[in-house]
């Protein structure tokens, strides 16, 4: 498959030596949506704002389309678009006006954008809204307004920014269902998130950063079966943990509100079998399962 | 094509703010029109003694800094507010140039500015009986104050887009347009000034406009250099100050 976005070494060093990306290599395909995971403070969005020509790295390549992004960013604008982490949003315009000026920036004709417009207010649920300052909406309906302008258009790659937070369930699965549409369509789609759910969802390949690093890079099958080799028990916490009678070891245990997670080695069989008897014997309130992305991704943070 | 991309782009920019403006309507008017005019009349009625160059004085001063100091403080300001309320980064991702957006900022200013400009211009010739001059000589010195406010937007820009925070910018644009009102010999004769700042405000381009101004309402009026020089001198510092203004402005973050 063709490379959409091919980054080497990358390296991003703030004044006061804050090493936000240390060495970032990877190649996101086309058609593909691509998860960038992270803990705040990882680099996801120095990243972003990399790709997308607006932050000069301090050393690395990275080629958008092809397009040596460093060098010629005026050259790759054209070809993407970009929802960024702010809802930074002109307050005094009216959604179709802030939609529809974001248009006719992006290069489209006054018909084009006219139609672009009545195309995502569609798509976002914004259409009764249109006529009504942006300043004036919740902080959702602005943040729907800022990724739908993402939307506008026909740009190559879209770059999502933690597009969805600050969204209620419904604007999320809003927001969701364009994603996979957009990904129905092949074209390809860079987000950065903190929801594991929303990555498993949509991403067809997920990065975990920490620490400016990549930490995985896979499926988010693959990056789950990392912790294949554990099982996952999930019980009320009500049980309380000294029905186990067993602590630390190779046990790692998580607060999960209501819940009490252990994650557990499988090759431990034996410790497996004592600990669900137990539970057993006070609950039948348990739950066994794989690990998910979320506990990968806890995982590479603690670690 | 790319220039008439630019120009779109501009205009789009220029629309936006116009719109944005629709809630702020009543001072942007008493700015741009009533404020102007009520200062001048009130002026005049002050000015019932005043010697034929005092009412000079004013009107050129008000001309010449209204509209320089209202754009560059206006620009400066602007742009500092896209920059720290996050909407820079919304521009700075489209496919548009740091100058179509600048541009688009500049005008919006400019516009109040050339209202104001124009009050003063009118409202103070017919209360100071100079009316048929000023509107004969409307055409230039319109496009004296135009040229010396271009020369000046690279530099609110560059204030703007560099500032680390909203304070910082109207400390610097403030500061920026308290040094250009000392300094423009526009208020006050250019003999007036010491040898060492008459040097000095030579290099800002208000003086030159002003200066210009000046001459053309009363030519017996002694200005630092001929009208000549003082023509080319705003050229050549409409020059450097663009080409400061496009290699100051921050596009592209570090």
């Amino acid at each position: 498959m063709e490379i959409a976005i091919d980054v080497r070494d990358l390296v991003k060093v703030y004044r006061g030596g804050v090493r936000a990306n240390d060495g970032l290599t990877f190649q996101v395909l086309r058609g593909e949506v691509f998860g960038v995971l992270g803990p705040n403070g990882a680099g996801k969005t120095t990243l972003i704002r990399q790709l997308t020509g607006q932050l000069r790295p301090t050393s690395g390549e990275i080629r958008v389309l092809g397009i040596d992004v460093v060098r010629r960013p005026q050259d790759v604008k054209p070809l993407i678009s970009v929802c960024p982490q702010e809802t930074a949003v002109i307050e005094y315009l009216t959604v179709f006006e802030h939609l529809y000026h974001f248009a006719r920036l992006r290069g489209l004709s006054r018909s084009e954008a006219v139609e672009e417009v009545h195309r995502v207010l569609e798509l976002f649920g914004l259409r009764e809204y249109r006529n009504r300052l942006v300043g004036n909406l919740s902080g959702g309906l602005k943040r729907r307004v800022i990724v739908a302008q993402a939307f506008l258009g026909h740009a190559e790659i879209v770059f999502l920014d933690e597009p969805t937070t600050g969204l209620d369930p419904a604007g999320r699965r809003e927001v969701w269902s364009v994603i996979e549409g957009f990904r129905r369509e092949g074209r390809t789609i860079v987000l950065t998130t903190h929801y594991m759910e929303e990555a498993e969802r949509l991403c067809t390949r997920v990065m975990l950063m920490n620490r400016g690093r990549a930490v995985m890079i896979g499926s988010p099958d693959s990056v789950r079966t990392r912790l294949g080799s554990y099982i996952k028990i999930r019980f009320p916490k009500s049980v309380g943990m000294e029905v186990l009678g067993i602590s630390g070891g190779s046990i790692v245990v998580r607060d999960s509100g209501d819940w009490i997670e252990l994650v557990v080695p499988k090759s431990d069989r034996s410790l497996v079998k004592e600990i669900v008897s137990r539970l057993l014997d006070a609950t039948e309130d348990i739950e066994i399962s794989a690990p998910s992305l979320e506990d990968v991704f806890l995982e590479v943070v603690k670690g | 094509m790319r220039l008439l991309k630019n120009l779109v782009d501009a205009y789009i920019v220029f629309k936006m703010n116009l719109l944005a403006l629709r809630t702020a309507l009543v001072p942007y008017v008493a700015i741009s029109l009533a404020i102007p005019i009520g200062f001048t009349y009130i002026i005049s009625l002050a000015s019932t003694q005043w010697s034929r160059e005092a009412e000079l004085n004013y009107i050129i001063g008000a001309l010449t800094l209204s509209l320089a100091l209202s754009t560059v403080n206006g620009v400066a300001q602007s742009i500092a507010q896209d920059k720290h309320l996050g909407r820079l980064r919304l521009f700075s991702s489209l496919p548009m140039s740091p100058s179509a957006y600048v541009a688009g900022v500049t005008l919006t200013h400019l516009l109040s500015g050339l209202v104001s400009a124009a009050a003063i211009l009118l409202v103070g010739g017919y209360l100071w009986r100079i009316l048929g001059d000023v509107l004969k000589l409307f055409p230039q010195i319109l496009a004296l104050m135009l040229a010396s406010c271009i020369a000046l937007v690279g530099l609110g820009a560059v204030i703007g887009t560099r500032s680390r925070d909203l304070t910082q910018a109207y400390m610097y644009s403030n500061a920026a347009s308290i040094a250009i009102a000392v300094l423009t010999p526009a208020y006050y004769p250019p003999t007036l000034l010491p040898p060492l700042l008459r040097l000095a405000s030579l290099a800002l381009p208000t003086t030159h406009a002003a200066c210009l101004v000046r001459y053309l309402l009363e030519p017996s009026t002694p200005t630092p250099l001929t009208p000549l020089q003082h023509t080319i001198a705003l050229a050549t510092l409409i020059a450097v100050y663009t080409a400061i203004g496009f290699a100051g402005i921050k596009w592209v973050e570090d």
